[in-house]
């Protein structure tokens, strides 16, 4: 209730103008935002700019925010957004990778995260969350999306169908097909290496 | 061969869902990361250097960008269009299948005239 309360006169405040609680609200969600699109675009620098990104358009957009939903959850769903943007802009780019090669020899590189490491693992288990990375890099974008925010963000089934605007049960059902293709794909990953 | 072999193995399936439950549970304590530092500063770096396009836009851009382009663009077309039309016009030239058969049967007749002129003659 007084997180509630604080977001209401945060919103107020930003409504107003307030630099001093824009600063506030980026103190406050930079955690939320950079990792929510870090463990979906599985590079740091890729998310830091999908960050400035999502608190740009909160600046520019919160004249048209109702507080129909909580702050945080009006965030995530900026944040699922744009991040799924960028993967869909580059996967176009990677398509299209060979034919503008011929034109532009000076073209940025295309990095693939394949070896992603993410900085909230531990030395030990950076392996491992590399492959489950990789695995998770292959789902279809909703999978991805929502696995991400119930595994690395701790949201529950409720909280992620109100940042993707669905039901509860079609949250379910994307967790349901996300583990069970991304167990197959480890499960293969693991026959491969064995042999 | 042994893939297939190690696909039925009832105790190489038991190891494959080991091995995945154990590569899913490195996220079970995955911490959360931190930004780089400053993060609010380059928002407002990023802010003001659209604020200052918004407040001074060239005129290139802010005719591009603008639907006045477009409106500006067609009538420059209508306009085009219509001085084009009122040129052929005056030239007595005309479009179209009737148009051409009603320009042959004009010609027929001029002729038609001539030939009678010539035999009164």
């Amino acid at each position: 209730m007084q997180a509630l309360l604080e977001d209401h006169l945060l919103v107020e405040d930003l409504k107003q103008g307030s630099e001093e609680a824009f600063k506030a609200l980026v103190e406050l969600y930079q955690r939320q935002v950079y990792n929510t699109a870090i463990g979906l675009l599985r590079s740091p620098e890729e998310a830091d700019d999908i960050s400035q990104e999502v608190f740009i358009e909160v600046y520019q957009s919160i004249a048209r925010f109702k507080g129909e939903s909580k702050l945080s959850t009006w965030i995530y769903r900026i944040t699922v957004t744009k991040a799924l943007e960028l993967m869909r802009y580059k996967k176009r780019k990677k398509r299209f990778a060979p034919i503008i090669s011929l034109f532009n020899s000076d073209g940025e590189q295309m990095v693939d995260p394949a070896d992603f490491a993410h900085p909230g693992v531990k030395l030990e288990q950076q392996e491992n969350a590399s492959v489950v990375f990789a695995a998770i890099s292959k789902l279809p974008e909703k999978q991805q999306a929502a696995f991400t925010l119930h595994k690395l963000e701790g949201l529950s089934y409720q909280e992620i169908s109100q940042v993707m605007k669905t039901s509860i049960s079609s949250v379910e059902s994307l967790m349901h097909r996300a583990k069970t293709n991304l167990k197959k794909r480890l499960k293969n990953y693991y026959y491969v290496t064995k042999a | 061969m042994s893939l297939k072999h190690d696909h039925n193995s009832s105790r190489d399936r038991g190891d494959a869902n080991q091995y995945v439950e154990k590569l899913l549970s490195s996220l079970d304590e995955i911490k959360s990361a931190h930004p780089q530092p400053y993060l609010h500063a380059r928002v407002k770096a990023r802010l003001s250097q659209s604020h200052d396009y918004e407040q001074e836009p060239t005129f290139l851009a802010w005719f591009w960008n603008g639907k006045w382009s477009l409106a500006v663009m067609a009538a420059i077309l209508v306009l085009n269009a219509s001085v084009l039309l009122y040129y052929f016009d005056s030239q007595g030239l005309t479009f179209g299948k009737n148009a051409t058969a009603e320009k042959i049967i004009e010609e027929y007749q001029l002729d038609y005239q001539s030939t009678y002129t010539y035999l009164d003659e």
